[in-house]
Parts: structure tokens; sequence; C-alpha cells
């Protein structure tokens, strides 16, 4: 059964090295076609059909396809597609795709593992008759060009001669191949049946839709074009150049504001390398790993300040002269102050493409089939695709994939995925809002439903022994209204000796979560539960996340105990974990239980035991604010929904109450305390989350604008910027501080999950809450981490077994970043969410409502409207407006005539929807006061808004001195600390 | 030009594959002889859990209720009137240590030899100090077992004539299990070749010298000149003993004669030619069959 | 790089199924000169080992012995200097981990050696080992079983060794090469005594190369132990032919 085959194999590590392996040859590898009678299969190994029905219009008889590499790389969407099956990948296939793409390499071994798409692997690298050795001057290349040949070769003859046997219908091998040397040798040299992919999906003639899904790639030379973009640098180059220290690399960030600039983050360099203009970004797209020069130092120039979008309507014919914007980008760029790093991208190194989502752009040529695809993301460039079907997609979301881009086209060239719905359809939207932030919403197989427990769920007397009986104990939870998945329940009760014993009642996701089953696997991945205004994409299926996990009012329920003895002061005398079962006596909204504690008539233990705890909050609070931790804020606002369409019909901010906080501060102690147990147990290997102290560069946005209004800021550590952003009120300008806040807030890094044996202990500090160390125990219910963490609490007690993985660094690490990727991009998409509901809402409407200058750009102000917790862009430049603008980069204003615009003055906007182009919605901010001739609009007497604000008539004049009273805004901790 | 040759396994394969198959019971280490409780268990064997096992890899010999297995290579292991070659090691108070490539030296008692000239007397502090006169380190002598002592180790003698100190020739060294046990192990070959055989494996090949002529008590060592028809001869038998060794025939007069015999038609120095030993080696052991 | 050691047709990198041994040479009595031999070939790793004895001790080792009556057992390891893949490295002698090596393979076959029977006597046991491709130690302590039967030392059983290891998803995988200890779980080395018959299996010696759990102790350790019985097997068969050639010959002439 073995064959021993030894090859040679050099590697480059250094020196050359004669690599010697054993590769095995066998025979007891099958064809897996179910019309072979040679081969002594197993039932699941027959996966070919006996008898392939032909769908194509060239090839009329049975047949099976066989592919080479590049095929599988560039047309993996069509292979996707089920209309393609019996196809057979070979081993070689295989192992070139995942050294190349581990991406496609994925949805590749997605495709193989199914067994309804008639995919079949054949090993044919370990077959004793298919496999070649490379011969002498035959590249690699040609050399697995060869071999799939040889499988296919061999399939033709091996089928060949069982269907002659059997007297079944004969089967053709067709081997698929973009590469014209490689299709002239199997129809020359083997005799194969062979032809282009186009050739063969062309040919597919009931199902047009998958020509679209084709990618094109010109293999063809370049020269007769005229090239916008330099060429890029052979890898050859690009290495020598990194070595000898004149080319550096790093990834690509498009700037969001403005498409003709981006900066490449390299690590050599504190600052991020510049990247300005059209021939500079030379075809890096947003997250490519790219190879940069840099500019001669007095070529070096600043980020330019402006905002530019491209509106090009000319998608066809390619404007080869320099364009407009090109020209306002250099001029505004070119005499400023504080020069950057700047480069220019010589070579890209790993493009990180993805499939983005977006529309189309209409065509004014009809009939033509070449169009403009406009990425959802503004960071990625617009994308010329091919499509047959471009009426029917004007009004859809579509997905597109980016092929390539070459030389010569302006434009990155692509082809269509699929669509996702109609335009404007709230669906759609929310389905296009997920994709772009790479959330996971598919529902739950099959194979995770399987691992949840049978109703009815009865907790059985040994779980009860297992437990200790909490019960009697007037336990009960607070959470938002509407609450289902309710995570957390509270009580507290006076000691004998006069302390107070106060628990904090977690549900214990982990008995149901079990470590290794398809469940876990499928909730680590998901990492969070991703809440958008109307919808919430579960971590965990419904059955856990809102009703057995859940800590439902008089209902038993399983949980994990944190219980503090505590006195008077709210120093923790005695800390214990155990896990429980509770019976929640009430579930209450925020709302309620502050009714609870201010009803002086209350007095049963519920009142009592939430009073107590109020007062200990009211403690642990001022101490930890005492200690440094900071408070800032972030527009936060909510969306009355209409239960019947779905749509927003009222924006409120988030109403915040002392209970809030009452929650809040406990679940930071329960958290901070199950940290500091699991660090102690295993001080190698618990998942803690740290807030890095942000570099004090990041600062300096703040720093500045802080300094026009004459105050000055303390951020050389937590303490003293959280001391700093008490004192800077301005009594005529209540906002002010909350807009500093803000600010503050985008100076914060992110925090993130890590493993404590990874860092040092004193890099575990959480900047935001000035706690040394810190982890998430209390939302196992829609966070994977916390999850970990009651794994590792539980193994720490003694009341669960450890597993394997739950010790293994770097496999944890690993976790962490897809648990920190998750999380932000579940942040993001919330967000993004928002945005969407803000857009519906003024889909009809228009309002009036005051605004604050966030900041002053050189041709534009941005604007953060508090109610809606919006922020958008008023050009001061443009083609329709007559008034002139002087801009003061000194103190970072815009005056015309003379009225002038600073940093933080109040101003009335009024906000409506740009509705003229139905694909591409957009909410406009229109200057209402102050007034100036030719630029602001008249305001609308109808509109209720202007009435509240008393003081607006003077704001024409001196808006500086004016202050108008505005309700505060939300003070809510930190986002990231959220219990 | 070097001439290289090659010797692969095939091709003494072609010698031994078709010298018919000998379906003879090999007990390999480990492996349970008998589950009989009545039987005693002698060299190469273990009890363990009351079952006899071998522990070595060979073949079984029975003697009444006496199990021993034999192992197909080992070093000698003595039995009193061995003829044995030596090599001196040591030389001890009274005593010289010899290996004969048996698992402990050797010893030859100063009481164990002639004397030289023949004198019967008891052994003084003089002949103590004149030993080495007699028999230096490295110096090779021919003797035979007298005892066998607990520990295994041997005692020899050298009270004959025919034993004593070798002085020119060559020693080739084969397995013991490679010689027969025969009446005589000293032959004067026809060729002109004196063969001594020592049972443990040590195999002395030198010219014929005419021992009553020395007289010496077989301590005399002659360096004359050797003539070189003498010497092709002892070359030759060399090389025929080890063909015959690495052909794993057995070793005696007969063997060697045949081997002699056989190695004629080629030149002493081809012998050393892999593919000639095996032939030869071969032909021998069929020779000798056809004698049987 | 994270390589996956089983591929989804079950496969591993070079080719073997997951309870595939290597391709195992064997050969005994290839040196002439010595009392005992064995050559042998595990995959790529290849071995010689020799034995030398029993004899008298040499003064040096019967000095260190402090004039015992004891069986002196002398072990030494050798790593050629193109052992590595063809790279070319410097020896570096008595190391801490040739040492240690050769500590083991001491106490492994003095467990089976039926030492009594060779009081006042020395044995010297030589490896050399040419080229390695993982499962160095099995490869060894097999060569050296080989060997010492070759040499007809009195012992109990063969020793046999053999490596598992363990893919992520918990699979046990027998007889590990170079490659797969690069990129794989933890190494699990056993040298068993693999009886035939109903007798239980003896192990002599355990060595893990990282820790694991507890759980998957059961699941390798079978695997490996079912390999010690494969190369019984081979073993046995090259001692076995080995043997009737010897036979053979002595049967025709006595």
């Amino acid at each position: 059964m073995l064959t021993n085959k030894v090859f040679i194999r050099k590697n480059k590590r250094g020196n050359v090295l004669k690599i010697i392996r054993e590769h095995y040859l066998r025979t007891d590898l099958w064809c897996g076609s179910c019309c072979c009678i040679i081969c002594p299969h197993e039932k699941h190994d027959l996966i070919l059909a006996e008898n392939p029905p032909s769908k194509s219009s060239i090839f009329k008889e049975p047949h099976y396809l066989m592919v080479d590499t590049n095929v599988i790389l560039d047309q993996i969407d069509v292979f996707e597609e089920d209309v393609i099956s019996n196809v057979i990948i070979v081993q070689t296939v295989i192992d070139e795709v995942k050294h190349r793409s581990s991406a496609i390499y994925k949805r590749l071994r997605d495709i193989l593992t199914n067994p309804a798409r008639k995919f079949y692997t054949f090993v044919n690298e370990h077959h004793r008759d298919t496999y070649i050795e490379r011969e002498q001057k035959e590249s690699s290349n040609d050399r697995n060009d060869r071999a799939i040949r040889k499988a296919a070769l061999w399939y033709q003859n091996h089928l060949n001669k069982s269907t002659k046997e059997s007297k079944k219908p004969k089967i053709t091998i067709i081997l698929l191949t973009d590469d014209a040397e490689n299709r002239r040798k199997a129809q020359e040299e083997d005799k194969l049946v062979s032809c282009s992919v186009q050739t063969y999906v062309r040919s597919l003639s009931e199902h047009p839709y998958l020509q679209d899904k084709l990618c094109i790639k010109e293999y063809a030379s370049e020269s007769d074009k005229h090239p916008v973009y330099p060429p890029h640098l052979t890898v050859v180059q690009m290495h020598e150049g990194i070595k000898s220290g004149k080319l550096y690399q790093g990834s690509f960030v498009a700037s969001r504001e403005n498409f003709l600039e981006g900066s490449v983050n390299v690590e050599c360099f504190e600052k991020f390398i510049l990247v300005q203009g059209r021939e500079a970004l030379n075809r890096a797209i947003d997250g490519d790993t790219v190879c940069v020069e840099l500019l001669p130092e007095n070529e070096w120039t600043c980020p330019s300040e402006i905002v530019l979008e491209d509106n090009e309507n000319d998608p066809i014919v390619e404007t080869i002269e320099e364009d407009e914007n090109e020209k306002i980008l250099k001029e505004s760029a070119s005499k400023k102050q504080e020069k950057q790093p700047t480069g220019k991208i010589v070579g890209i190194i790993k493009r990180k493409w993805r499939q983005y989502c977006g529309i189309l752009k209409p065509n004014e040529i009809k009939g033509t089939s070449r169009h403009i695809f406009i990425p959802a993301e503004r960071k990625i460039p617009r994308v010329r695709i091919e499509t047959r079907q471009a009426e029917k997609l004007y009004s859809k979301r579509i997905i597109v994939a980016i092929d390539q881009w070459p030389r010569h086209s302006r434009y990155p060239q692509g082809h269509f995925v699929r669509a996702l719905g109609p335009l404007g359809d709230k669906e759609t939207e929310n389905e296009v809002l997920l994709i772009e932030h790479d959330v996971p919403h598919s529902k739950f197989s099959q194979e995770v439903l399987n691992c949840l427990p049978s109703l009815p769920w009865i907790i059985s007397e040994q779980d009860y022994k297992e437990r200790v009986d909490l019960r009697k104990i007037a336990i009960c939870s607070v959470d938002p209204p509407g609450c289902t998945d309710i995570d957390d329940a509270l009580h507290s009760r006076l000691l004998p000796n006069g302390n107070i014993e106060v628990g904090v009642h977690i549900a214990d996701v982990s008995h149901f979560i079990r470590p290794g089953t398809a469940i876990d696997k499928e909730a680590a991945s998901r990492a969070t539960t991703v809440y958008l205004v109307d919808k919430r994409i579960d971590m965990v299926p419904e059955l856990l996340s809102s009703n057995l996990c859940s800590l439902r009012g008089n209902v038993e329920r399983f949980a994990f105990s944190c219980i503090w003895e505590l006195d008077k002061n709210a120093n923790i005398i005695a800390t214990k974990f155990h896990k429980s079962v509770i019976k929640s006596k009430a579930a209450l909204t925020y709302e309620e239980a502050q009714l609870i504690i201010d009803d002086k008539n209350k007095n049963d233990d519920i009142a009592k035991s939430l009073r107590r705890l109020n007062e200990l909050a009211k403690i642990l609070k001022r101490r930890r604010t005492e200690n440094g931790a900071l408070v800032l804020a972030s527009p936060e606002i909510r969306f009355h929904i209409d239960s019947e369409t779905n749509d927003p019909i009222e924006v409120a901010v988030k109403q915040l109450r002392e209970t809030n906080s009452m929650v809040e501060e406990f679940m930071l102690l329960a958290n901070v305390s199950v940290a500091e147990k699991i660090e102690k147990e295993f001080p190698e290997h618990a998942m803690l989350r740290r807030h890095p102290i942000p570099p004090q560069t990041n600062f300096e946005p703040l720093i500045k604008a802080v300094r026009h209004q004459g105050f000055d800021i303390d951020t050389s550590s937590g303490k003293h910027l959280a001391i700093s952003l008490d004192n800077i009120v301005k009594d005529d300008n209540p906002y002010f501080n909350t807009m500093l806040r803000i600010l503050a807030t985008r100076c914060m890094l992110q925090a993130v999950y890590f493993i404590s044996g990874t860092l040092t202990r004193s890099e575990f500090f959480h900047y935001g809450l000035a706690a040394p160390i810190y982890t998430h125990f209390t939302s196992p219910i829609r966070r994977y981490a916390d999850i970990i963490v009651h794994r590792l609490l539980a193994a720490c007690i003694g009341a669960d077994s450890t597993y394997a993985d739950l010790l293994d660094k770097t496999k944890n690490s690993l976790l962490c970043n897809n648990l920190n990727y998750r999380n932000r991009m579940a942040q993001y998409a919330g967000r993004a969410s928002v945005a969407l509901n803000t857009h519906l809402f003024f889909r009809n409407r228009s309002e009036e409502v005051e605004g604050y200058v966030l900041f002053v750009r050189k041709n534009a102000l941005q604007i953060l409207v508090p109610k809606y917790g919006l922020e958008g862009t008023i050009y001061l430049s443009g083609k329709n407006i007559n008034a002139k603008f002087i801009y003061n980069e000194e103190n970072q204003s815009q005056q015309c005539e003379n009225i002038v615009f600073h940093s933080f003055d109040p101003v009335i906007v009024r906000l409506s929807l740009d509705s003229t182009n139905v694909q591409h919605e957009k909410l406009v901010f229109e200057l209402v006061k102050p007034f100036i001739e030719g630029f602001s609009i008249q305001s609308n007497d109808n509109v209720m808004e202007i009435d509240e604000t008393p003081q607006s008539p003077t704001m024409k004049r001196k808006p500086m001195e004016e202050a108008v009273a505005v309700g505060s805004g939300k003070k809510a901790g930190n986002k990231k600390k959220k219990k | 030009m070097a001439n290289i040759k090659i010797n692969l396994l095939m091709n003494k394969a072609k010698y031994t594959s078709d010298l018919g198959e000998n379906n003879c019971r090999i007990y390999t280490t480990g492996e349970v002889i008998t589950e009989q409780k009545d039987f005693m268990r002698g060299h190469g064997t273990y009890v363990e859990d009351g079952l006899i096992k071998s522990s070595v890899v060979g073949v079984v010999r029975q003697i009444n209720k006496l199990i021993s297995v034999v192992p197909l290579k080992s070093k000698y292991v003595g039995e009193i009137g061995d003829v044995v070659i030596g090599r001196v090691t040591e030389i001890q108070k009274k005593r010289w240590k010899i290996d004969t490539n048996s698992r402990l030296d050797s010893v030859l008692l100063i009481s164990s030899i002639n004397l030289p000239g023949g004198e019967l007397r008891r052994r003084n502090a003089e002949d103590e100090q004149s030993m080495r006169k007699l028999l230096q380190e490295e110096d090779l002598l021919s003797a035979e077992v007298q005892n066998v002592y607990v520990d295994g180790s041997l005692s020899l003698h050298t009270r004959s004539l025919k034993y004593g100190k070798l002085s020119q020739g060559i020693l080739i060294s084969v397995s013991p299990s490679l010689i027969k046990r025969r009446k005589n192990h000293f032959h004067n070959l026809p060729c002109g070749v004196s063969v001594i055989i020592g049972n443990n494996g040590y195999i002395w090949i030198s010219p014929i010298v005419n021992v009553e002529i020395e007289g010496q008590g077989g301590f005399a060592q002659s360096l004359d000149a050797i003539s070189k028809s003498d010497r092709e001869a002892i070359v030759r038998i060399k090389n025929c003993v080890q063909a015959l060794a690495s052909c794993y025939v057995m070793i005696y007069d007969t063997s060697i004669t045949f081997a002699y015999e056989e190695s004629l038609k080629y030149e002493a120095k081809e012998l050393l030619n892999h593919d000639t030993m095996y032939e030869i080696g071969f032909n021998t052991k069929l020779k000798l069959m056809q004698q049987e | 790089m994270a390589q996956e050691l089983l591929s989804l047709q079950g496969l591993r990198i070079d080719g073997r199924r997951q309870n595939e041994l290597r391709q195992i040479q064997c050969r005994l009595g290839v040196l002439e000169r010595c009392d005992g031999s064995a050559y042998m070939l595990h995959g790529n790793t290849k071995v010689i080992a020799s034995i030398s004895g029993p004899k008298h001790p040499t003064k040096n080792s019967a000095n260190k012995n402090r004039g015992g009556d004891e069986f002196i057992f002398n072990v030494r390891v050798k790593f050629a200097t193109f052992s590595k893949n063809g790279e070319r490295q410097k020896v570096v002698k008595n190391s801490k981990k040739l040492g240690e090596i050769e500590i083991n393979l001491k106490n492994i076959f003095k467990s089976v050696i039926l030492v009594e029977k060779y009081e006042k006597s020395q044995l010297d046991l030589n490896i050399e080992i040419l080229q390695t491709d993982g499962s160095e130690i099995c490869t060894v302590v097999n060569a050296a079983t080989l060997a010492l039967i070759d040499a007809g030392i009195c012992m109990k059983e063969y020793i046999c060794a053999c490596t598992a290891s363990l893919t992520n998803d918990g699979v046990a995988l027998l007889d590990v090469s170079h490659l797969e200890e690069i990129c794989g779980g933890p190494t699990l080395t056993i040298a068993a005594l693999p009886r035939t018959g109903d007798h239980e299996q003896s192990v002599a010696y355990v060595e893990l190369s990282q820790k694991f759990y507890l759980k998957d102790l059961n699941k390798i350790f079978d695997c490996a132990l079912m390999g010690c019985e494969k190369i019984r097997g081979i073993l046995d068969e090259a001692i076995r032919s080995n043997a009737f050639e010897l036979v053979n010959s002595e049967l025709t002439n006595n």
C-alpha cells in the first residue's frame, strides 16, 4: 500500500538547504465517481454523479469538470453557484489555493465539504499513478499544470474503462483553464477536452446571470492604452528596497473624507506617512499592505483638511488631464505649517480585497454592459463592472468583488457577485450594514440547534445539590425596558455584624454552552450580540438568550454568583464565588427601580435592598472618580420605532437615571473582583480586558481646540484629564463641557481583550476605569469573552473541569483577536444602524435644530447635532455658493464678512434628506443661523425648534458671545465600559 | 584506475535461496518455549510466570529435561577440553590473562604451562619474575581449556607440546558457533599450511613447523623467512576461511580443504571479491552435502 | 505556519493515514568487527547500532565502577555531522541532550537484559545517528534491540519504541515525522515490551515533548502502543529471516 518517494526541495532560509521529505504514494485513493466499477468505494466517497446532466450548449455529453488553480482563485464566485457541480478538485489546486489566499481557501473548503455540491477532492499528489516529479528546468507552476493534466488524463482513462465495462454513458473530463498554453498542451498532448472558463460559463445558456460573476482578467498587454498610473515595482524590487531601507512596508488606510488622500502606517515611523494624489496613491485600496517611497523633505505636506468626494459623472471616457479635485488638493496642502512625512506608493505587497456592498451608478449610455459601481464604504474607490442586468440592478443593493486594477484604468475592475435587495428597503439596508461590518448573521445551523437542551427544561436534584440555593433571597434585575436577555441580577442584605452582603448573579451560560461543541464554536466566531436599532443579532440561539439563560422574574434559573461582604463605606471585607440557583423576584426597568427607590412608602425587601445598593454605588462611584476614572461622553440616542412599519417615528436622547449608574457600579465591581481572582489562579492564561493609555499625540486636537477657547487641559494622566474636564466649564455654553468629553472620547484607544501571559502586569491597566486589572464577567449572554471568563472562574473554584484549549495561550490570543475585531465591528454596525435610521427618520421631513461647530475645516464646517447625535458637514465653497469665507489657520476659524465661526460655536441648521438621487440619499445640513447672505437659507417659521431657543435673534451678529440654553446630552460612562 | 565493486545483498541471496528449506524452529527473545512445568531451564532461557521462555534468538536444544536455546551468534562459551587460541592481555602474579573471545578473560596459570626444556618442578619466584620472557602482552598462543570457573571464566593449560606460543602466521576471527567440534583441531593441510581451529572462533593459519625439532616447549619464536609460495598458500587458506564464514559454512578441515580446492581456479586476491566468496562458500556447501 | 496535520481526506502531510507507520527497513549483522550490529531505517531516520562485548571490563570502566562485580553497560550516542537534513552542523560532544538520551537508553535496556548473567563483564552499545527525520529515540531503541539480539545477549523481551502525536482536533497520529514534530502538538515517545499473546504490554520508558490534557492520554498512548506492536512484528520478521539464514547453514553441516 505504501510506496516511498523521497523528493528534494530547496528552501531559502538564509542559506540553501536540501530538504528531504518522505512522500508516500498510495493505491487506495478512489476516484469518487458513482459510475466507477473499478475502485472499491465506500458509500460516503461516492460524490460525483453517475450521469451528470449537461447544462452546456457546447458540451452536450455528460461531463465532469476539472480546474486549475487560477480558475479557483479568480472565479470562486462562479463556483459558489449551485449550477456548477460534478467538479473534481485535485490536491495540487487545493495546496496552491491555500498557499495563495487563505480567504478563498476557506470558501473552497466550504464548497468541498458540502456533499450536495458534488465537488470531489482527488488527492493526486499521493496517488501512485498521478504523482509526477518536477523536471529539470521546469517551473513549479508548469509542474503543477502538468500534474493537473496528468490527473485529468488519469480520470479520463479510468472513467472510460469503467463506463466501457459497465456499458454506461461515457463521461468526459473537461479541463477548465484560462492559460492558453496549458489548454493547448491538454488538447494536443493529452487529447483532453479543455476550454476557458469564460467559454464554458457562456455556454451555460440557461444561466446567463453566471456571466456577470465571471472575473475577467486581462492577461493581454496594456500597452495600447494610455496608462493612468505609474507601474508597480516587482516583488524582487520591493524586497530589495525594503531591505536596503529605501522603501517602507505598511498597511494603507484611505481617508474617509478625501478620496485622494490616505496614509500608510509604517512601523518604524511614529506618524503615518501621508499619501496624496491619484498617482501617489497608485491603485492602493484601503487595507492593502503596500510599499511606499518617502518623498524628499521639501515635498512633504500635511493633511489637506478638506473634504472631497468623487463626483465625476464620466465613467466611461476617462479624463486624462489633471482634474479639478486634484488641483484643489494641491493648493490646499501646499502651504501648511506642520509638515508630515509624505510618500508615494510604489507597489502593493498584499491586497486585502474583499467583497463590497454598494450600488450601481446609472449609465447614460443605454444598453451597454459596462457600469460603474459605487461602494457603500467611502474609503473604497468605485469599481468598474460588466453586467447585462443593469436595469434590474439599478434599484438594488449589490455585492461586487474587485478582480484587478490595471494601469490604464482609472477604477479597479470587478464583477457582480449577488444582489441583496431593493434600495431603501429596511431589510436590505440592514443586510448591507451587517455585511459591510463583517457580522455573521446567518441563521443558526441545525448542528448548533442540536446542542440546545430540550424543552421543557427541568432542574434536576443533582443540579440543586451542586449549586448553592439562593431561591429565597430577594434578588431582582434592573435593565432597560424591553430587554429580554437579562444576564445580571442583584441583591443585598444586612448581615448580623452590621456589614452588608451584596450579590451579583450572572446568567450561567457556560452551563449550557459546553466547550468544543458546535454552539460553542459558533458563539466564539460571532463573539458578541450585535444590536441594531430595530434588530438584534444574537450570539447564542434565542432559546438560551431570551429564555433559559435570561434571569427572568419568578422563574428558577442557574446563575454564577459573586458575593461580597461590604462594610458601610463599601470596602470589600470578603469575596466569594459560587454557582447557584436563583429565583429573581422582579425584573425591573431602570425607571421602575428608580421609582421604587424614590417611593418612601415602599419598604419591602426589594425596596430596601435597592436603596442599600444605591447608597453603596454612590460611594463606589465617587471613589472610582477620585482614582481618575474618566467620565466621557458620546452622543447617544434612542429611536421610537413604529410597531407596524418598523420605521422610526421619534428620536430621543437616552435618559440616564441613578439606577443605571447603580447597576453599572456593581457590574464593574464584579468584573474587577473576578479579574483579580482568575489572574491569581491562572497568571498566564486569564482572559482580561485592558484599555491602553493613549499616546499624548492623540490628545493634540483636543488641546488645540481647548486652547482657542482660552483654557488649558492636562492630559498627562487619566486623573489629571478627569480633573481638567471637570474644571473646564463655560457658564454660557453648558453643552461645551459635553462636547469636550465627546472630543476626549475620540482621543481614546480601543479597549481590548488579551491573555494575561502575553503582557506584563503594568500593561493590564484599564485607563478609562482607572482599574489596574479588569475583565468582562457580567454579560455572558451577549459576549463570548464572558463565557471564557466564566469557565476560568469555574475552574478556579472547582465548579467545572478545565479543557485543553482553555489554557492554550496561542489559541486564546487568536480568540481575543477575533473578539476584539468583532466587538469593534459590532460597535460600528450599531452606529451605522443609528445613522441609517436617522436617514429614514428624515425621509419626509426637514427640521431646524441647534447644532455646534465641532471642527472648522478649510472648506467646511463640521456640525454636531446633539439632539440626534448626528454629525455632518457644511461645505463653505463650491459651485453654488456665493458667500466668500476666509479661513484663519491660526485660531481655526472661518469668517464671512463680520460673522466668525469657531469651534464649539452654536448654530442652527436645517436637516433634510436629499432624495434627488434615489440610489444615494444624503442627509443635508444647511445653515439657518447665523444668517449669511447667499449662503444660509431662510428659516421656516412653522418649525417649532426655533421658538425654543429664546436668544436666537441676537445670534446673527455676535455668535461668540451668545449663549444658547440647550439640554445636556448624555453623560454616561464611556462606551467601552458599558456594564 | 580504482577498481570499485559494489556488492549487493541480492548477489548473496542468489546463492542462499536455492539451498532448500530447512524447517527448523527458531525461537526469538521472549518467546515461550514450553508451558510444561517439569522442564529444567538451561542456557538462553529464563522463567517467568512458570513458563520457560527464550532469552536469545536461536534453536532449542533439549537434553533430557534440560531445555536450552543456542544463540546463533554469541561470545565463546568454553568447555573443558576445547582447543582455543588466545592473546595475552595482561600479566599478573602467577598468571597470564588471555583474551579468548569469551565474556571474561581466561587465565593461564604459570603452573599450567610446560617450562622450557620440559622441566617438571614447582614454580619458584624466579619463574614468576621471568614470566614476561615466556609470554608478553599481545602474544598469541594456543591452549586447551582446563577448567571452567563458576563465573564462566576459563582456566587454560598448555601442557602439551602442540600448544604454546604462536609465531608467524595469520589469525582470523569467526563466530564461535561456526566451529565444528572435532577430535583434532590441528591440521597440516596438503598445501603446506598448518591450521589451528580454535573452538573460540579464532583460527590460526601458519606454515608447517616441525614441533619435534623445536623442542622448546612451545615458547620459541621462529622468525625465519617464509617462502613466497608458502605465503600465498597461507593467504589463500585465510581467504577461503573467510569465504566460508561469510556464507555461514561450518569450519573444519574438510570444509577448508574443499574450499581450497574450489578456490584454485581463482587467484588468491580474487577471493576477496564478494561474488567469488559466495561462490566458493556455496560450492563448498554443495560438496559437503554430496559427501553426506 | 499552521499546517494541517491531517487533511480533509484523512491523509497526513507525507501521504500516510493516521495510523500508519513510515517505511521501516532493518538489517542485522551489518558490521563485521563487532559482536553485534544493526542498521535501521525508519522513514528518513537512519541509525547504526553496534555492540561490543560482553567482554572483560576495560581498566577505564572498571575503575569507574570502583571494582564492583556488577554488569557494566556503556551507551554512547552520536549524531553524525551531516545528520540534520543535509545541513552540516557542529557536533556537540557530551551535550546535555545526548547525555540524557544515553542515560535513558541505559535504563531502558537494563530493564530487559538478564543482568545476572553478565556479572563482571562489560557491554558497550555504540549508536551513530546518520540522518534524522523525527522519532530518533525510537529508531535508536529499535536499532539497539536488534543489535543486542544480533550479539546474542540474553534479554527478556524485545524493546520496541514508537511515537505518537495529536492533531488539533484530537486525532492521534502514529509515528511522527520531523515535519509533524515541528508543526504539531505533543509528541509521546514510548518504549514498550510488546508481548505477544494475552500478556499485558509493559512500558519501559515514556517521554512527552509538551503538556497536554489527561483525557487525550489514553488515545495517544494506545496509538503509540499499537505502533510498538507493529514495530515488534517488523523486527521479529527481520530477526527471523536473518536467523533462518544462519540456522540453515549450520544444520546442513551438523
